[in-house]
């Protein structure tokens, strides 16, 4: 067929029934269109034929021909000039509207045809509802999508007027140099483009394509495996199963009990059974349904609470403990005591269910054979990874290499947030590359990758909570059964979180918090933006409320009465000696909250205000060696390349680190490159994780770079004979009393002395104690504060969040920005939270199997967000930061739920929020 | 997926021959929006798919000469939302057809395919059940006419018999001054099956007004809530909006499922009828 695409005509062979996206990715290179879901839901895909927005990855190409096709590659050009981006995408890199960068090009598109439709036709405003409604079903998971709906106001701004609309500005502290402006992400101009490259935008000559044999039932023994009408499928070239794992099989990021292949037995439906290599992958979907699995199916661990029951069939039949993976404890004064003491005791029972990330981009990894070409000497694995060595050390492992022989090379990450901690495809795809010596792309469709990967754990909590007459809280007692699923991931460490935070940013004289981590039939459970105290900030924050009622108290007035600051003790008996921004915080919320105007009055519609607080540490802490590692290396031409292997998600760890970098240098940001993520030319960051990124990795380039500045300074100060503490680094020059030279010059005096150009520093977080041993657990914590509007349909109980207003103290804002981003996403994430998402199982088998049986919010949803930065700075931090990541995701459930509770006066005690509870009889 | 075979009749003899095929499980199809992930879930499993698409008729939108609109059964969802003929007297069928999935979804799906699915909570047949259509249906015998009151027999179930096709829909001209609604009850805005559906229709009568409602996703069928539809058209509307919800609630067994529960869409059929009757009367006030 033919296809005309941005202009230029493609003679394509294609199957009658690809899909357009399948063609223009696979065949023709034009990987700028991406593909989310594969069900004409998510809206990455979207390009315009004739004009109009079309979900490629379920249109017919064949459709496709004899119309005029455009795509993200050739948005810029259609607009006139090739060489200039089109409004919309410098509108979207000036207002940071573009964060993991898998969604931007479909949104755009979606964005590029209301443009062509209407905007090019109207001279008069357009409303932010007319953008919504044109991007209505364009999914983001990063942006919260403020920054999309500014930056498209500001092109149609610029387009009618000439001028566009300023970004807009939070205040922060004093700039220096380079810290704390507002640069836009360095790969921002690829990601507009389509230039940007994910996994599955790689391919190599000679690939198969891999694909996984998942468990059929929850729990089962596995009598047999028979692939060989499978394996006689003409084209198909390996198959695999637990007998061909040369290495050891088994994986994990703290216990290895995680089946490479499941070999006795099958413990949840998104265990892998065995996998395929073959020559596309329709073949290799096909030769799966030939393998035939003989199970004997066992009675399913369906939840915490049923695997606690001493009846209760055992996840792990070789584990002394039964299902328990782990009882985690806090243990601060003396509870009966703290209670006797009380006025008002609260106590209740909440449960969350389980989440998924719901990243964009699904799960892929390619890995190349040792030695298939020059550029591949050692076998190497392509993959979009949170903790890239150690993706190196597991796949070595199972193979049984050591783990030098192995190189994992990072792609950019269409969004993790948690979700791409863990191993999936990358092991698989490394075992079917050796074994057929070929290039093995495994890329998981949506519906696999909801199967297959860890989620955020289910809870129950019952907290009591009691406090004095005036307010002051004297005990907590907790008890947490979380729901980790069928391997250990990162439960252990989750639910410590969960358990630490369970007193919540006060000063709690009195605590006893103990939590059950049990292991279940139902997926994994693991590391989730907010790791654990999103599920017990939900109940924390409600005793607050309810206690606030009790008591004739005001919400605001309680906390600040018993909110952490510096000199307070944590429950964990950590002394706080900095940074605690919450009373700044709680101030600035409450102010601007008193200020609002109230909204119309809507019939039938009860509208209340509802608030909380949150904290969450920065960094592993617990006793962790909490390290990272960056190179700094200069270039003679003036320039710098910083390089660690740690993960930019979306979150903007390759700006900070930049940013960190030319501070130091005193050179331009755009004279500093980032490389990250390469086991072989980076040097290991640490998993990102546990908000730590900025305050490790970012420590970690600063310090490089201050290395190789006293380097630079000895050398030039012999040169010139000067003292070295006279010269100053600014404007890419160094410069003492009248002498000059550029970074470039000095650069060639270093080379010309032999000396190094690149320098490495290996940064460890100060030291910290682990649970149960009083001192600092964490290097620090963030601090929040959200207050939540909402407006509750009396008749349906159908909430809307109107408003929230957020402050949030992740210390020193490097790029401001880039920091609102964290916090929008983090809110419009904690609002899918509270109202809509939810990953539902019965009996072990996952209901939530594609992207449309699960909720994630829209544009639709994001209310008018209100926001603060506090900046709290930490002494150890890089210019004082701390973290970012998750905190703001952690306030804002329940802050809404706080806020139903004060329109309707009903409790929710269980996520997310069913209107069906809500609607008030006879409404 | 499971392989079948494809075919695309031209005429209804060649489809009435592939639809008798001995020893097969042939399943007519249209838009495919719904058998196609059906087959890939294993829902249906069929060794033959006839494709109606191509028949005589089955994507004709037009006046018939008593005034009536048929509809083809192959139409498509966005047709109607974007059709002016259906607009000048039908457009409850158009705001029905905007309802269903997404934009996508809707350039394929068609309007027989909505019905013949039979699922309770489809969005057009409320609409067709207010402006009293019926559905034609071809049979190697000749043509049948079937009233969509008497069209759906259970959730997933049809008057249609095995070797049948539905070929459309005949919906009357209503009556001058007509207003009609079709609002509904889902988790989100757009884009989701239905919580509660329910259309209201309202024309001028001796000097009142006479009232049809139909409701989607509360019963094994859609359904017509005639004693709700006597409290209105008896009285004035306007007060008897309550009387009529509840009328129009006795009429349901709504199910618990991923969506509602079953109290919870019980509840909502008074509130979202009460929004309906609402909606047709402020229009009927402005008119």
């Amino acid at each position: 067929m033919k296809l005309s695409i941005n202009g230029r005509e493609y003679e394509v062979e294609a199957p009658e029934d690809r899909s357009l996206a399948d063609v223009l990715r696979r065949e023709l290179g034009l990987t700028g269109t991406k593909i989310g879901c594969g069900e004409g839901q998510c809206g990455s895909c979207t390009v315009l034929i004739d004009g109009r927005p079309v979900r490629s990855c379920v249109y017919p190409a064949r459709r496709a021909a004899g119309k005029e096709i455009l795509t993200i590659e050739g948005l810029a050009a259609s607009w006139g000039d090739p060489e200039r981006l089109h409004p919309l995408q410098r509108a979207f890199i000036d207002h940071g509207a573009v964060q993991c960068g898998f969604c931007t090009p479909g949104v755009l598109m979606a964005a590029a045809g209301f443009w062509n439709k209407y905007v090019a036709n109207q001279s008069g405003p357009v409303t932010d509802e007319e953008i919504k409604r044109a991007l209505g079903r364009n999914a983001c998971r990063c942006t919260g999508y403020a920054s999309i709906l500014r930056a498209m106001q500001s092109a149609i701004h610029e387009y009618q007027t000439g001028e566009p609309r300023p970004p807009i500005d939070v205040e922060t502290m004093e700039p220096l140099a380079v810290i704390g402006h507002s640069h836009p992400r360095p790969d921002v101009v690829a990601k507009v483009t389509g230039a940007a490259r994910f996994t599955d935008d790689y391919a190599f000559a000679g690939m198969l394509y891999g694909a996984t044999l998942r468990a059929a039932h929850p729990h089962a023994r596995i009598l047999a495996i028979d692939a060989s009408q499978a394996r006689a499928l003409p084209g198909v070239h390996a198959i695999l199963t637990h007998q061909d794992v040369p290495g050891r099989n088994r994986h994990g990021l703290v216990y290895a009990d995680w089946p490479v292949l499941c070999d006795d037995k099958v413990r949840y439906r998104g265990d892998a059974v065995a996998i395929v290599a073959a020559d596309t992958p329709e073949i290799a979907a096909q030769a799966l349904d030939l393998i035939q699995v003989t199970y004997e199916p066992l009675e399913t661990v369906a939840s915490a609470e049923t695997a606690r029951r001493p009846e209760a069939p055992k996840v792990h039949a070789e584990r002394a403990g039964g299902n328990l993976l782990e009882h985690i404890k806090v243990r601060h004064g003396d509870v009966a005591q703290g209670f006797a003491e009380a006025d008002v005791i609260v106590e209740r029972e909440y449960h969350t269910p389980t989440y998924d990330h719901f990243f964009m981009e699904p799960e892929c990894s390619i890995a190349v054979p040792a030695g298939y070409d020059e550029a591949h000497p050692k076998l190497t694995v392509y993959v979009g990874s949170q903790i890239p060595y150690a993706d190196r050390d597991q796949v070595a492992a199972a193979l049984g290499l050591p783990h030098e022989e192995v190189r994992v090379t990072g792609a950019l990450i269409g969004g993790g947030f948690g979700g791409k901690e863990d191993v999936m495809g990358q092991i698989h795809a490394a075992l079917l590359a050796e074994a057929t010596q070929r290039p093995v792309k495994i890329l998981y469709t949506r519906a696999e990758s909801l199967l297959a990967h860890p989620k955020r754990h289910a809870t129950v909590i019952r907290i009591k909570t009691g406090a004095r007459k005036d307010g002051t809280l004297t005990a907590v007692e907790a008890e947490l059964v979380g729901d980790a699923g069928a391997y250990a991931s990162l439960s252990t460490k989750v639910l410590t979180r969960a358990t630490t935070h369970a007193t919540g940013p006060y000063d709690v004289p009195n605590a006893k918090v103990d939590c059950y981590a049990m292991y279940t039939n139902n997926p994994p459970a693991g590391a989730f933006r907010g790791f654990g105290v999103t599920q017990s900030a939900f109940a924390v924050e409600q005793n607050m409320d309810i206690l606030a009622h009790a008591l004739g108290m005001d919400p605001f007035e309680l906390r600040r009465k018993n909110a952490l600051q510096v000199g307070s003790t944590t429950a964990t008996g950590q002394l706080l000696r900095e940074s605690v921004g919450l009373l700044d915080c709680l101030a600035w919320v409450e102010e601007q909250v008193a200020q609002l105007p109230p909204p119309p009055e809507i019939p039938h519609v009860r509208i209340a205000w509802g608030m909380a607080a949150a904290y969450k540490n920065t960094g592993l802490g617990g006793g962790a060696d909490d390290a990272a590692a960056a190179d700094v290396e200069v270039f003679p031409d003036g320039t710098a390349e910083v390089r660690s292997s740690s993960a930019d998600m979306g979150q903007g760890l390759t700006t900070v680190v930049a940013q960190c970098v030319a501070e130091v240098l005193g050179l331009p940001f755009g004279k500093v490159r980032v490389l990250l993520s390469d086991t072989d030319l980076t040097p290991d960051g640490g998993p990102t994780t546990a908000s730590r990124q900025t305050f490790v990795t970012g420590n970690a380039a600063r310090l490089a770079a201050e290395g190789m500045r006293q380097r630079i300074a000895t050398t030039a100060a012999k040169r010139w004979d000067i003292d070295p503490q006279t010269l100053s680094f600014a404007g890419g020059e160094i410069r003492s009393g009248d002498r000059v030279a550029t970074l470039a010059e000095a650069v060639a005096w270093l080379q010309n002395e032999g000396r190094e150009t690149r320098l490495t520093y290996h940064y460890h977080a100060p030291e910290t104690r682990p649970l149960g041993q009083g001192g600092d657990m964490h290097v620090a914590f963030g601090f929040g504060v959200q207050a939540a509007q909402v407006a509750v349909d009396e008749a349906t109980g159908k909430v809307q969040v109107l408003r929230i207003v957020a402050a949030s103290d992740g210390g020193r804002a490097i790029n401001p920005r880039a920091l609102l981003g964290q916090i929008e996403g983090g809110i419009v994430m904690g609002i899918g939270t509270a109202l809509s998402e939810e990953y539902r199982l019965e009996d072990g088998v996952p209901q939530t199997r594609r992207w449309a049986d699960y909720q994630i919010p829209l544009i639709g949803d994001m209310p008018e967000l209100i926001l603060h930065i506090v900046e709290h700075p930490v002494a150890a931090g890089p210019y004082g930061a701390k973290g970012i990541g998750e905190l703001p995701s952690i306030p804002t459930a329940p802050a809404i739920c706080n806020a139903i509770y004060a329109a309707t006066g009903k409790r929710i005690q269980t996520l997310p929020v069913a209107p069906e509870s809500l609607k008030s009889p006879g409404k | 997926m499971r392989p079948f075979d494809y075919y695309r009749p031209e005429s209804f003899e060649e489809a009435f021959h592939l639809l008798a095929l001995p020893d097969k499980t042939v399943i007519p199809m249209a838009g495919a929006t719904d058998l196609l992930p059906g087959v890939r879930d294993e829902a249906f499993a069929p060794d033959v798919v006839v494709d109606v698409k191509g028949l005589p008729g089955l994507r004709d939108l037009k006046v018939l000469e008593d005034g009536a609109l048929f509809v083809g059964a192959a139409v498509r969802m966005n047709e109607l939302v974007h059709s002016e003929l259906v607009g000048r007297h039908w457009a409850v069928l158009a705001e029905g057809a905007g309802w269903m999935g997404n934009e996508q979804v809707r350039n394929r799906a068609t309007i027989g395919g909505n019905c013949c699915t039979a699922s309770p909570a489809a969005d057009t047949p409320p609409a067709l059940l207010v402006l009293e259509a019926s559905a034609v249906i071809k049979t190697i015998q000749g043509d049948r006419r079937v009233p969509m009151t008497e069209f759906f027999t259970g959730p997933k179930r049809t008057v249609l018999q095995t070797g049948e096709l539905l070929a459309g829909f005949e919906i009357p001209q209503p009556p001058l001054g007509t207003v009609a609604r079709y609002v509904k009850l889902s988790r989100r805005k757009k884009g989701d099956l239905t919580i509660v559906g329910v259309a209201a229709l309202a024309y001028p009568q001796d000097g009142g007004y006479a009232w049809r409602l139909a409701l989607g996703a509360v019963a094994p069928t859609p359904v017509r809530a005639p004693k709700a539809e006597a409290l209105l058209t008896k009285g004035h509307a306007a007060e008897r909006i309550e009387q009529a919800a509840s009328a129009a609630y006795s009429f349901c067994s709504p199910i618990s499922d991923i969506r509602a529960s079953a109290e919870y869409r019980t509840a909502m059929v008074i509130a979202m009828t009460k929004r309906a009757i609402q909606g047709v009367l402020e229009q009927l006030e402005a008119a």
